[in-house]
């Protein structure tokens, strides 16, 4: 890569980082994880940069991205299985983190399934069509809309449930 | 309507974000070892192919011949066998692995106490047989059966021994990164490799390097293609993985993934504690338990 385009890259990485650090933190919810996905994802991007072109680029890095999230829960699989005889510690969460909304709002998103969740999260976060998100992941744009709604349905029914657990706990 | 989802899914973001750990320039820097690695492992599989042609030109007059001959197809898929169709299903699948296998386990990995074998569909629904290492379960079409032999560690990492069966038409043979996933985000190809290494059978684990994503290639004795491959990943400061793989594509259109593989992860930072040298099983054991393990059963039609 020459020297030019290798500044085009940085530049184009520094304006796109926090951006797409978002995108992957929405999609699986564990900021070192999407620090790990967005670090493959631009790796891939500079293996590629001279075949990509600057318009479909956002694309592109979107696509990367999504798949390298699911690639590097793949990684993880260890800490899903792991027995063991001690409880693990809970993380604490910080004081700006313990918004009770947030914490709602977070779990609600998680319990979804994972391509509702990449499907909301590009159709409402990433504000793309239903045409770009079904590029992104790779299916029909029926596929994108059943997702959509069904996600939709299922996150409304989600925080209904945790907002009226919620109230019954005040009650007490 | 848009902006009120929006509004929900932003607040999951923090106020305050944490510091990302990775400049631009890091990220040109990574990018470039990742492109000097391949590069080297792609000079060294030419290398070793056209050392191979010279050699066989050399012994072998006619050799020199076949050097210009179009290569005869491309790399095999699992597609391009019969699928199991939509209404078919496959019921009490069981399988056992043989003595031999059992036995080469036991040699492996001495220590360890086989817990109960599970087979896992992809859904992630586990049926417990109560005899070890024996299988059985109903899975879907076209899904991968499932088994491991649970946790065989006694460090303070976690280590299993997984073999996965591949229905025909579930995978795909070739080496692949991980950018080959298929419409539902899953990778349908079974050895991930920046680069290939064809290799006689005992020089499997010589072969394979782990850095540079080289996966080692040999043929089976019973016209299997083997692919032998490891990882040793991530090595950020929470997480590791180290494993070995091989897979063998068989002449009943399946395939089978015997995969010993060791994780730590913890949440305080500490050094992470496998490495490959750490593994249970040698390449030439898991070639060996890939080469023995079980057919799957024919196929139903409901």
């Amino acid at each position: 890569m020459s020297p030019e385009q290798e500044a085009e890259y940085c530049d184009y990485v520094a304006s796109r980082m926090d951006s797409m650090r978002r995108l992957a933190y929405l999609v699986c919810g564990d900021w070192h994880r999407a620090e790990d996905a967005v670090q493959t994802a631009f790796v891939k991007l500079y293996l590629n940069w001279t075949r990509s072109k600057i318009d479909s680029m956002d694309s592109y890095v979107r696509r990367i991205v999504i798949n390298s999230v699911k690639d590097v829960q793949r990684r993880y699989w260890f800490r899903r299985e792991h027995s063991t005889d001690d409880l693990p510690d809970t993380p604490r969460p910080s004081e700006e983190d313990a918004s009770t909304d947030r914490l709602v709002v977070r779990q609600a998103l998680a319990r979804l399934p994972h391509r509702r969740r990449v499907t909301l999260v590009l159709r409402y976060w990433e504000d793309l069509s239903v045409e770009q998100t079904a590029q992104i992941m790779r299916c029909s744009t029926a596929t994108v809309k059943s997702q959509t709604a069904r996600g939709l349905a299922a996150l409304r029914g989600l925080l209904s449930d945790s907002l009226d657990d919620e109230r019954e706990g005040l009650k007490q | 309507m848009n902006d009120d989802i929006r509004g929900v899914l932003g607040a999951v973001l923090p106020p305050v974000e944490p510091p990302t750990r990775h400049t631009p320039d890091d990220l040109l820097a990574a990018g470039r070892r990742a492109r000097r690695a391949r590069r080297i492992a792609y000079a060294s599989t030419a290398a070793v192919v056209l050392a191979v042609a010279l050699v066989a030109a050399a012994v072998v007059p006619g050799a020199v011949n076949h050097l210009s001959t179009p290569a005869a197809a491309g790399p095999r898929t699992g597609a391009d066998y019969p699928a199991i169709g939509g209404d078919q299903y496959r019921d009490d699948t069981t399988g056992t692995l043989s003595k031999r296998l059992r036995t080469a386990h036991a040699e492996a990995a001495p220590h360890v106490t086989v817990q109960p074998a599970t087979w896992t569909d992809a859904k992630g629904k586990q049926v417990v047989d109560d005899l070890p290492l024996e299988l059985t379960a109903q899975v879907d079409d076209a899904v991968p059966a499932y088994f491991t032999s649970g946790d065989v560690a006694e460090k303070n990492s976690h280590e299993e021994l997984a073999i996965t069966l591949y229905a025909p038409g579930t995978w795909k043979e070739a080496p692949a990164t991980t950018d080959g996933f298929d419409d539902n985000g899953d990778s349908e190809y079974l050895a991930w490799c920046d680069s290939l290494m064809p290799v006689d059978r005992d020089e499997l684990a010589s072969a394979i390097d782990p850095e540079f994503g080289t996966c080692a290639k040999a043929d089976g004795p019973g016209g299997e293609r083997i692919y032998a491959y490891g990882t040793d990943m991530v090595k950020s400061a929470s997480v590791d993985l180290t494993s070995f793989t091989v897979v063998a594509y068989r002449e009943d259109h399946t395939a089978v993934s015997v995969s010993n593989r060791c994780g730590t992860y913890n949440e305080k930072f500490t050094k992470p504690t496998c490495d490959l040298e750490d593994l249970s099983y040698s390449v030439g054991q898991l070639t060996d338990l890939a080469v023995d393990a079980p057919s799957i059963p024919d196929v139903k039609t409901k």
